[in-house]
């Protein structure tokens, strides 16, 4: 089920579906963040959600959360 | 590169790489000698020039790419375009994300020797790299180094004439979609067709066949997508054939990272955090170094024997009167009063500010500090990241106006910038003000800080509807975190400094010029009068405006002229209230107009007069006054 990376709590797996933002999208897929499974490590209560790949971890705020648009994963 | 100062060397070489991958330490090993550290032109991102032997060398902002999404990456897309060579600093830890810069460079036709950094943190991570078959891969150099301790750094000058790129790059049939007349270069081509939009700009603007008009679309939209995928699919497949990942476990580093990022656990860490550095810039340097600079050093022996010195140098003519005073008065007087707060006080505050942010950059706290707070700084129009200015503020907000630089675009500076000169007390103000409602009670103070908190909120409010365009919500990496490296902090902090200085000593003498001029020809006593007006508006007697006119000059000066004052327990409030919501003192103004511009600090200054006296009439009117 798709659902917006927003609405998932820390450690949940995930792949990237879609992200709304151009810019965004890019730097996402620059850092490998579209390749495949990625971590929800912390997610603060309507506030920022930190995720993980491959050991880099990424802060994206509420906001841009919502706009990034992403499929659960079973865990390996 | 910079043009500026530029050393004799024939070939360029820049140092190019990711955030926090270790570039400053290779820098500092690689060069001979520091030729300049500057702002970028038109920008406030530093780059360093040195001497590398025969070669030019320079760093650059860290970037994942070469693009144009923000400062950093465009600063370091033009030099990448210009240089000759470059070392691509690598994180061993983290291959899978810098290695897409790697093939861009590669792509791009850059001659590029690969240093493959931080190689004991991979080895400890469990990761191992067969580096000769990630050169095999590459086709260039690769150095495997742990530059903190210098291992391998030397192999870097023997193999730099190594420095290669494919002929044909995997992304040359894109390049068959731009024009076919187009008058662009590879490195050019491979931006052109990534749909970068400040190079597409650059090629029309030497291409008189391409009509006016904003911005030509070299490539249909989605290009940029395809070949960042496919880019990602070749560094996957080397990922894949060079990389062994053993067993991992976490790490002292994410155990704390974690406990960061939980308001739970973060949150009285943050504190003691912010309590450690107010005593270290609030107390111990802000209050007992520069009282004891202010006081001894400069009250005591320099002033004196620098008027005595002037005076008695000078002619008795009367049209020597004036230039004395400008040299000696004790306002801010350009040999005295203007070198006591350049180095009595400006300079300890400034090392200090920089030897910790030093810190806090080094050990990768900044950004999770900037996690925690970014809910409640959306609410002002800011995110997480202007949690620096703030906390910076509370010692000096003049420093705090630079750290404005890494909180995002220009709108969140603004609202960063306006919210710091308008209701953040420095820490010199604040020791005054705390020992004035001291005498008062608690309740007082609490109900000055709750003031300020509303003003805080209002104000950010109001800026983030007022101001156009909309906030950048947070999007930022959180690096590894790691003990500070002390050498690291120090050349750090030596260079900031420097660049501070030669910056800040023009201004600041040409404002102790103007500020005395007004001075000796009786403008200043004529403001005074102006103000009486609104004085008797916020409750206070006359002679609160003389506190006003100090507040002009420095706000502790403002805070220290009203424990002279008779005055009842809510005037002293209200008086506190007004002059910490009054102008920003002289050194954050000239701050504020070189780090935004005039007008923007035209803006702020006018705005602190309206909102200090409207919040200080409303008061007034509160306690019948």
């Amino acid at each position: 089920m798709e659902r917006t990376l927003a609405e998932i709590g820390a450690g949940t797996a995930f792949e990237i579906e879609g992200v709304d933002d151009d810019e965004l999208r890019a730097k996402l897929r620059r850092l490998g963040f579209l390749d495949g499974r990625v971590d929800c490590r912390n997610r603060l209560r309507k506030g920022p959600v930190v995720v993980s790949r491959h050991g880099t971890d990424l802060a994206l705020g509420a906001d841009v959360a919502k706009g990034i648009h992403i499929t659960e994963v079973e865990e390996a | 590169m910079t043009g500026q100062n530029e050393p004799p060397g024939d070939e360029t070489v820049a140092l190019v790489g990711a955030p926090n991958v270790g570039k400053s330490v290779v820098f500092n090993a690689l060069a001979d000698d520091y030729v300049d550290v500057s702002n970028y032109p038109g920008t406030t991102v530093e780059t360093t020039l040195a001497e590398m032997g025969e070669y030019a060398l320079t760093d650059t902002p860290g970037v994942y790419g070469i693009s144009s999404f923000d400062e950093e990456e465009r600063i370091t897309r033009e030099i990448v375009l210009e240089v000759d060579t470059v070392i691509n600093v690598v994180d061993a830890t983290h291959l899978d994300r810098d290695l897409f810069l790697t093939l861009q460079l590669l792509d791009m036709g850059v001659p590029t020797v690969v240093c493959l950094n931080m190689m004991d943190e991979a080895e400890a991570a469990g990761l191992d790299i067969d580096v000769a078959a990630l050169e095999d891969a590459l086709g260039v150099p690769v150095i495997p180094t742990v530059a903190v301790s210098g291992t391998g750094l030397g192999e870097i000058p023997e193999r730099l004439p190594e420095a290669d790129a494919p002929a044909e790059p995997p992304i040359e049939e894109h390049f068959e979609d731009l024009p076919a007349d187009l008058e662009a270069n590879r490195r050019e081509q491979t931006l052109l067709v990534e749909a970068d939009e400040a190079t597409a700009q650059t090629v029309a603007d030497r291409s008189p066949s391409v009509a006016d008009g904003g911005t030509p679309a070299y490539v249909e939209a989605g290009k940029r997508d395809a070949v960042y995928g496919e880019r990602r699919d070749r560094v996957e497949s080397i990922v894949d054939g060079v990389l062994t990942v053993g067993d991992q476990t976490d790490s002292w580093s994410d155990r704390v990272s974690d406990l960061m990022m939980n308001p739970l656990t973060g949150t009285p860490m943050a504190l003691a955090l912010l309590g450690i550095i107010y005593y270290l810039i609030g107390d111990l340097v802000a209050q007992r170094l520069v009282d004891l600079m202010e006081g001894v050093v400069f009250g005591q022996y320099y002033n004196p024997a620098v008027s005595e010195a002037v005076r008695s140098a000078m002619p008795a003519a009367g049209w020597a009167d004036p230039l004395t005073f400008v040299l000696v008065n004790e306002n801010l007087g350009l040999l005295t009063i203007t070198v006591q707060y350049m180095i009595g006080v400006l300079l300890p505050l400034i090392v200090a500010f920089y030897l910790v942010i030093g810190a806090l950059e080094d050990s990768g706290v900044l950004p999770r500090l900037a996690v925690l707070t970014d809910r409640g700084l959306s609410r002002l129009g800011l995110n997480g990241r202007a949690i620096v200015p703030m906390i910076v503020g509370v010692g000096c907000v003049t420093m705090a106006v630079i750290t404005t630089r890494m909180v995002g675009s220009r709108r969140e500076r603004l609202i960063a910038t306006g919210l710091l000169g308008l209701a953040i007390p420095c820490s010199a103000q604040l020791g005054v003000i705390m020992g004035l409602l001291a005498g008062l009670g608690l309740v007082w103070w609490f109900g000055y800080i709750g003031v300020l908190l509303v003003v805080l909120g209002v104000a950010g409010v109001v800026l983030d509807r007022v101001l156009p365009g909309e906030s950048e919500g947070l999007v930022t990496e959180l690096p590894r975190m790691r003990a500070p490296r002390p050498s690291n902090i120090v050349r750090k902090t030596l260079n900031r400094t420097k660049m501070f200085f030669r910056e800040a000593v023009p201004l600041f003498g040409a404002t102790a010029i103007v500020v005395s001029l007004a001075d000796y020809t009786g403008l200043l006593e004529v403001i005074e009068q102006v103000l009486e007006p609104l004085t008797a508006m916020v409750g206070m007697p006359t002679d609160f405006a003389q506190v006003l006119i100090l507040g002009l000059i420095r706000r502790d000066f403002a805070a220290a002229g009203m424990t002279d004052m008779a005055l009842s327990a809510p005037q002293v409030f209200v008086g506190l209230v007004v002059i910490t919501l009054f102008v920003p003192c002289i050194l954050s103004m000239v701050m504020i107009g070189k780090e935004r511009d005039l007008k923007s600090g035209a803006v702020m200054w006018i705005g602190s007069w309206i909102v200090a006296f409207t919040v200080g009439g409303l008061l007034a009117v509160v306690f019948a006054l």
